[in-house]
């Protein structure tokens, strides 16, 4: 029944004024599929990113295209048509121009719009001139200046009182333009005379003011209806052991490397020169070395390798863990308490590429690995450099501690977009073609690091040089260009594939570096736990898929995707900050990371035409005169006379078509 | 933002029927009951016009298949509302101190009335919906003046079926069966017009739709029993 009526209501629709099986909703408004917003984030003291100052309902600005700078002025001093949402390219996308906008009150959105026919701009790193300025162990406000990031316009550091919405589709970039030069451009000054291209960004977010408030509002002691509001920022940290921990005294070589980027827009932080590089070198390295290491025995030292999650903001996944080792809750390998005190060294590996290396030292003069390594790699030493990453957070517990960081820059980095949406398989030069070719060019550089790096690690664990043999350390190039392929061009990838259970779906898209927040679990550090661990597995052979899952072992799908069981030590620890664990911290210390994400509903770009007043007005006026006049005629002129059909004499007090005189 | 364009619209369509309904209708009760009843045997032919379109899987896509058998439906009902009514009288009279069957003008008008609101406000209710948002047609296709022309078909449908009513009840008395005629053809003329607007030929539409408007409250008006000198003494109080 409630069908019929359904189809009955389209087809009444179609009979009185139709023009096609959809609703009417559908010709008024074009939907925009695949835009990525801007949404908010807050630390212990702010609020950062964009939202709609005035309503949850939606911002509506008419269309400007802003090419130069005559278009801002023009926006701010000739503008009739009441709000904008202003179309940017990237080379208008920048810090004064956004200020600008900021500081006019008439810009609703901003639209940033990726002309895949201009050449990409020269450098945009949303991040701050000194990424995690207020935090870690060398603070920027230090008296020697370091510009780490010179490029930085820190547009993630400010508020943003309009959405800001990001394209990268060409047919929704043209569909933009062609309706703006359309119904816009065109005798532009009195344009408010006519119906407007004009967009609607729905980006309303919950949180507000900083993270202390917008926890507390969720509070359930304080609410008898708590609502989320903002959830914090975290995931977790993965971690493999060389050989098992021992019970009592440990030596422990930290290796690490970031697993998280961060940029302006929602699902769009590849962080290829930022993260991408130094994660594969790790997880390379954890590969060769445990191939070398097959059949050894740990004496001495051990090697842990861990790859540290929300480092972008205020090393959430470090101090975590440090905090974790400090109270005595560490306990992801194997069930055994480490502690602090057992790292005998940290090395990290940061941002790499191909050409010159640099180790970030401290402390490390008389450590024979790092020597061996700056040796090895041929790499120039920086003593007392402490780059924006994670050595910061452990020399910050420690500052004796020896620690080491491999880059491919010296006091700034070389990366352009660093924390950007640009900072992509593009920006480094990576091609698949000259990957699968095995030529030199970045997967050879990394394989270096990575192969000269578990040799020295091997050297120092188990006394002895390594017996290397030409195929393994080959096999070692064409991982790191198979994972290259993995997070740089799309996650449906071999090795994705290999790592994962039989038949698993995997996104065909490059995958989001962003940390996210801590209900979710991140696919990025899902799937980089499992590569890890197929990396450095002890294959169980013999066994069906019952059987592995019985013993508690992981199935995975393999190279050939046959099925694999395979024994792993490879665990993950939370990565949230202690912030948000330790009752009654004070989110305005600065002491932890106390990044918190807001709430969202939706996030929604639609383009459609705006009525001008004049069409309004019209509307209005004849609506409630064509009312009002009927109204009062048969109120005022028919009053007091009998109105009726003149069939047999009377017809009551019925005022119908007909009338007659009293 | 466009609340004026909802406003607007709704007035434009709803206005004068409701002015209709308040001065005329809505001082008997007999008269609410019998308005609501023909609404129901409108919405009884959307019914059957809806389950006819569903079933006919082929013509889903043609417009003027579902939109010619509508209108046969509605006509058809139309017939069976006159026939039940007048089935009802005696038993009408007994309730009302009204004479229905003296006044059956006045009953065809309600009729009419009654199928014409049920009718408008399924043709407008989905636009007006839409006319709220912050957006109007003319993207892809239409003009800015969509919701205004649809609101004006409206009152133009509502007020066709009230006149509509009266000639077809007046002419089924009488055995008049050339206004029978007329008033299925006519609504069968005016809504295959409204297929022109999917070419944006609005002022065709519109216009067309206003003429019929015209002949057929003229031919209601003398059905009813109305003269030209009523008119002026409707308009010049004595």
């Amino acid at each position: 029944m409630a069908k019929c009526l359904h189809y009955g209501y389209l087809l009444i629709f179609f009979v009185i004024n139709l023009v096609a099986a959809e609703r009417i909703k559908d010709m008024i408004y074009m939907n925009f599929e695949g835009v990525a917003a801007c949404f908010r984030r807050h630390n212990g003291t702010h609020q950062f990113g964009c939202s709609y100052k005035a309503s949850r309902s939606g911002s509506v600005g008419v269309i400007h295209l802003v090419e130069d700078e005559d278009d801002i002025r023009w926006l701010e001093h000739n503008a009739t048509a009441g709000d904008y949402t202003v179309v940017l390219t990237f080379s208008m996308f920048t810090r004064d121009i956004l200020l600008q906008l900021k500081n006019m009150n008439n810009i609703n959105g901003v639209l940033l719009a990726k002309n895949s026919s201009q050449p990409l701009p020269e450098f945009y790193s949303p991040e701050d001139t000194c990424p995690n300025r207020y935090s870690g162990y060398k603070q920027c406000n230090d008296d020697v200046l370091v510009d780490w990031n010179p490029h930085g316009s820190s547009l993630l550091m400010e508020d943003w009182p309009f959405p800001m919405f990001y394209t990268e589709n060409q047919t929704l970039v043209e569909a933009v333009r062609s309706c703006f030069l359309k119904h816009n451009a065109h005798d532009i000054e009195n344009q408010q005379h006519r119906p407007l291209c004009a967009l609607e960004m729905k980006s309303f977010m919950f949180a507000a003011i900083n993270s202390e408030s917008c926890i507390k509002r969720s509070d359930f002691k304080l609410n008898f209806n708590p609502t989320q509001f903002c959830d914090p920022l975290g995931d977790r940290n993965i971690y493999w052991p060389l050989a098992p921990i021992n019970q009592d005294k440990n030596s422990v070589i930290l290796v690490t490397a970031r697993l998280d980027a961060s940029s302006l827009f929602d699902g769009i932080s590849p962080g290829a020169g930022n993260v991408v590089t130094g994660l594969v070198t790790l997880l390379a390295t954890a590969y060769y070395l445990n191939t070398l290491a097959k059949d050894a025995v740990v004496n001495k030292t051990n090697v842990v390798f861990c790859l540290l999650n929300g480092e972008a903001f205020d090393y959430i996944g470090s101090s975590r863990f440090i905090y974790d080792l400090k109270e005595g809750n560490f306990n992801a390998l194997g069930g055994v308490n480490l502690k602090f005190d057992d790292i005998k060294s940290v090395i990290e590996f940061g941002q790499l590429t191909e050409g010159e290396l640099f180790l970030h030292s401290n402390n490390a003069q008389n450590d024979e690995v790092i020597k061996k390594i700056q040796v090895a790699l041929n790499a120039k030493i920086l003593e007392g450099s402490v780059p924006p990453t994670s050595v910061q957070s452990f020399l910050e517990e420690r500052p004796n501690l020896t620690a080491v960081v491999i880059s491919d820059h010296g006091q700034q980095f070389k990366n352009k977009y660093y924390n950007g949406i640009l900072d992509d398989a593009e920006s480094l030069n990576f091609n698949k073609y000259s990957a699968i070719l095995m030529s030199d060019g970045l997967a050879t550089a990394l394989a270096k690091i990575a192969t000269s790096v578990a040799e020295i690690l091997y050297e120092d664990v188990f006394g002895a040089r390594p017996f290397v043999d030409y195929d393994s350390s080959h096999l070692v190039e064409f991982y790191v260009s198979e994972m290259l392929k993995c997070y740089l061009e799309t996650a449906k990838c071999t090795l994705f594939q290999a790592a994962s259970s039989p038949n698993a779906k995997l996104a065909n898209q490059v995958l989001s570096l962003y940390v996210g927040v801590h209900r979710v679990p991140n696919t990025a550090t899902t799937l980089t736990g499992q590569l890890l661990a197929f990396l450095t597995r002890e294959e169980v052979s013999n066994m069906t898929e019952a059987m592995c899952y019985e013993n508690h072992l992981i199935w995975m799908a393999g190279i050939n995707n046959t099925g694999l069981c395979i024994n792993s030590t490879v665990n993950y620890s939370t990565a949230m900050s202690p912030a948000f664990i330790i009752d009654g911290y004070d989110m305005k210390s600065g002491m932890y990371s106390t990044w918190t994400e807001s709430i969202w509903q939706t996030l929604s770009v639609r383009m459609f035409l705006k009525p001008s007043a004049a069409t309004e007005r019209l509307t209005m006026i004849l609506g409630s005169s064509v009312a009002g006049v009927s109204f009062i005629l048969k109120n005022d002129k028919l009053l007091g006379i009998r109105c009726g059909p003149h069939i047999n004499g009377t017809v009551g007090s019925s005022r119908g078509r007909g009338c007659s005189s009293n | 933002m466009t609340v004026m364009d909802f406003f607007g619209c709704a007035f434009l369509a709803f206005g004068p029927p409701l002015a209709m309904f308040t001065f005329t209708v809505a001082a008997e009760p007999i008269r609410i009951i019998i308005l609501i009843a023909s609404a129901f045997f409108w919405l009884i032919s959307l019914l059957l016009s809806s389950v006819l379109w569903y079933a006919v899987v082929p013509l889903q896509n043609h417009l003027a298949f579902g939109l010619i058998f509508s209108v046969l439906f509605q006509e058809a009902f139309r017939y069976l509302l006159y026939w039940v009514l007048r089935k009802a009288e005696r038993g009408l009279d007994k309730v009302t101190t009204t004479h229905v069957a003296d006044s059956r003008h006045v009953f065809a008008y309600v009729c009419g009335l009654g199928f014409g609101f049920m009718s408008g406000v399924f043709a407008l209710v989905n636009v007006l919906a839409d006319a709220v948002g912050p957006g109007t047609m003319g993207l892809r296709q239409g003009t800015e003046y969509f919701f205004i022309i649809s609101a004006a078909t409206t009152l133009c449908f509502i007020l066709l079926h009230t006149f509509w009513g009266v000639v077809f009840f007046s002419a089924l008395d009488r055995k008049n069966w050339g206004q029978v005629i007329w008033v299925v053809g006519s609504h069968l003329f005016v809504s295959c017009m409204t297929l022109l607007n999917v070419y944006q030929a609005y002022i065709a539409t519109t216009l067309s739709a206003y003429v019929v408007l015209m002949i057929t409250t003229a031919l209601a008006f003398k059905v009813a029993g109305g003269r030209p000198q009523n008119v002026v003494q409707c308009f010049s109080r004595q």
